[in-house]
């Protein structure tokens, strides 16, 4: 027999490291948006983008299953990002996080936000780096979404609650999900936001803005 | 899906720790993973199945140990696996809880055919 002892994805957790250690000492704040698909990731990103970008300076990381749409939408802001192409695979991993911020022209940055792919599943088992992972959840998708992935919300730090403009023609209770939310992780920060009216962005951008390092 | 990323992981792993000659005795993998690790028991075994088929490692199975989730109490030292999703120390009730297992993909041990006096 042979003892081993070792985490599986060992290698993947010391590349994050690395990243963490870089980011940390360039005072580069990291965020991880992780959802399912459709749950308005780019569109929240596009909105924070507008109201944040004068403020500080910022890069996008976008991973993507196929396309580079998404990265498109953020180059038309006139903020630096680089997109990954995963070429079929469900999550990013932290070598190509790494090789994506090498490709970055801009590093002299404040903020970096990743755009994971939709999914809620994968890419919780992989460490970017990150300073925090913020799970979106729209309100069309139901309020249980955080019971069928705890792992997730687990390992989340912010919790937003998106599309609440649509609240009125769904079905799903935005105390339940909430309360589901807590109950899995009690020390989720939650915000509730429409990237369509604008409501709720301000205190969502203010909180942001407040985690940036020095 | 990304059992299968963590399938070629895991076979990388246990070619660093067995030589090639070595690989056709190996017989079982034993793995620990967190009923919150967001990993299908069923979907790994299906995808490593697959990787090793027709390799010198295909006599080898996937034995995995369910770790649940524990919660260890800062203030009392209790742990304990809690009912639901409960968030208070059922023997204190304080609410200074930290998450202590459940989100574990660890490779514990490799078994190879051979007599377990043998040192490796
Ligand atoms: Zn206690």
């Amino acid at each position: 027999m042979i003892t081993v002892e070792r985490k599986v994805l060992e290698k993947n957790d010391a590349i994050a490291s690395r990243l963490r250690q870089t980011w940390s000492s360039q005072k580069i704040f990291t965020v991880n948006f992780v959802s399912s698909p459709g749950s308005g990731k780019t569109s929240l990103l596009e909105a924070t983008i507008r109201r944040l970008k004068n403020t500080m300076p910022m890069a996008v990381i976008e991973g993507d299953v196929q396309t580079d749409l998404d990265a498109q939408r953020i180059h038309a802001l006139d903020v630096p990002v680089v997109q990954i192409v995963t070429n079929g695979a469900c999550h990013l991993e932290a070598q190509l996080v790494d090789d994506a911020f090498k490709r970055l022209d801009e590093k002299n940055i404040r903020l970096l936000m990743i755009e994971n792919v939709g999914n809620l599943v994968c890419p919780s088992s992989y460490d970017l780096g990150e300073d925090m992972k913020i799970v979106v959840v729209s309100v069309t998708e139901g309020d249980d979404k955080p019971l069928k992935y705890p792992g997730m919300f687990i390992k989340a730090s912010v919790l937003i609650i998106n599309k609440i403009d649509l609240l009125p023609y769904v079905h799903s209770d935005i105390a339940t999900l909430r309360g589901n939310a807590l109950s899995i992780n009690p020390s989720l920060r939650v915000f509730e936001i429409s990237c369509t009216t604008g409501e709720g962005m301000d205190p969502w951008c203010a909180w942001l803005h407040s985690q940036i390092k020095g | 899906m990304h059992e299968m990323s963590i399938a070629q992981e895991l076979i990388r792993q246990i070619e660093e720790h067995v030589s090639a000659e070595r690989r056709p005795s190996v017989r079982n993998i034993a793995l620990r993973i967190g009923t919150l690790s967001s990993i299908l028991p069923e979907s790994l075994t299906f995808c490593f199945d697959a990787l090793v088929n027709q390799t010198p490692l295909q006599s080898a199975k996937l034995s995995i140990e369910l770790v649940p989730y524990t919660l260890h109490c800062t203030a009392c030292n209790h742990s304990f696996e809690p009912e639901g999703w409960a968030h208070v120390c059922p023997k204190c009730g304080s609410s200074q809880l930290i998450s202590q297992t459940g989100q574990e993909l660890e490779l514990a041990y490799i078994e190879l055919e051979e007599s377990p006096s043998e040192v490796v």
